[in-house]
């Protein structure tokens, strides 16, 4: 009987979780707000061009040149030989040089940045705001 | 016109295989508020695994974006002689005029149903790789004629524009213009981005898939 109570617990706490995981997706389709982003944002530093560091010492992009698309953008997908099918992610506080980051080229579509190693691109697509990681 | 442009029928089953999930699965996505949470393959990444099935490679490189750069998929098609000249749609404003830069987008100035159906050689399906905006979205078009009747279908991740089935169906090239009309056009705001920083140009680009073996 008491397990039962406290499965029927667990599971109305976890839709309660849920309701709000959805109120939160709903208000931030509609550009309403961005509890998730704004509550993020209050433990963050900038730490260079479009980069910020959160308490922890993880790394971010921070996106901010797309309207209700703004997000902070810890890891990626990184195609180690162009895009040929296969990626992995990866964070960008193990990948970013921070000493030699810097933006290099800008369109509609996207904004690429390099480091020694690697070229990032910053997409804004129908898919929203993310970013891939090339081999330079 | 060379026999080789048109894919046997049973190809919409492959095709089919790449895209059944992934639509159901990006929808998913989207309820879920943290971003760097998505399941499922973008719209370009969608396209290009559905042109790997085709060409059943595994491994082929393809490009970051639809259109637009030397490294474009059309580009890496049209190379290796599987893919047309780009043929792009402008659209026209409410004043009809040539729509320009970020102005607003009424309606296509000529038909991309009208030109596919130009095209089609009579048997089997044509693929299609459609652009809109520049690359802004990726989407695959086939057209093909069941029982006689003209069916386009657009295929593309979701759920923006087909929610749960990745795909959208038409019967006639009006009603092909008319999504993609309507989609451009739903656009207008992004268009003009945050202060008019960036614009997106209105407009289809459209290539044909043509059968073969890539290099």
């Amino acid at each position: 009987m008491s397990r039962f109570k406290s499965g029927k617990c667990f599971f109305s706490y976890a839709m309660g979780v849920v309701c709000w995981l959805m109120l939160f997706a709903a208000l931030k389709w509609h550009c309403t707000a961005d509890i998730l982003k704004t509550i993020d944002s209050l433990w963050l530093k900038k730490a260079g061009d479009g980069l910020v560091i959160n308490l922890l010492g993880n790394l971010a992009f921070h996106a901010d040149d797309y309207d209700c698309e703004e997000q902070f953008i810890y890891s990626a997908h990184y195609y180690p030989n162009g895009m040929d099918g296969e990626y992995k992610i990866s964070n960008l506080t193990d990948t970013i040089d921070m000493v030699s980051w810097k933006k290099v080229d800008s369109d509609a579509i996207s904004t690429t940045y390099v480091d020694k190693s690697f070229k990032y691109i910053v997409y804004s697509t129908s898919d929203g705001v993310y970013m891939r990681i090339f081999q330079k | 016109m060379s026999p080789k442009q048109e894919w046997p029928v049973a190809v919409v089953q492959e095709i089919e295989g790449v895209t059944s999930y992934n639509a159901p699965l990006r929808t998913i996505s989207t309820l879920i508020p943290i971003d760097s949470v998505k399941f499922g393959k973008d719209c370009i990444e969608l396209h290009n695994a559905i042109i790997r099935k085709l060409y059943k490679m595994e491994r082929m490189r393809l490009g970051d974006r639809i259109v637009g750069t030397k490294s474009s998929t059309h580009q890496i098609l049209q190379n290796q002689g599987l893919a047309s000249e780009l043929k792009e749609f402008s659209f026209l404003t409410k004043e009809d005029q040539i729509s320009v830069g970020n102005a607003n987008a009424y309606k296509l100035n000529e038909s991309v149903g009208a030109y596919i159906k130009k095209n089609y050689q009579g048997s089997g399906i044509s693929i299609f790789g459609v652009s809109a905006m520049d690359g802004y979205h990726s989407m695959l078009l086939t057209y093909q004629l069941k029982d006689g009747k003209p069916e386009f279908t657009l295929i593309d991740q979701g759920p923006a524009t087909s929610f749960l089935t990745g795909k959208s169906v038409f019967f006639t090239e009006a009603s092909l213009d008319s999504n993609l009309s309507e989609y451009v056009r739903g656009l207008q705001n992004k268009r003009t981005g945050k202060g008019g920083k960036y614009e997106y140009p209105a407009n289809i680009g459209l290539y044909k898939i043509y059968p073969g073996t890539p290099k």
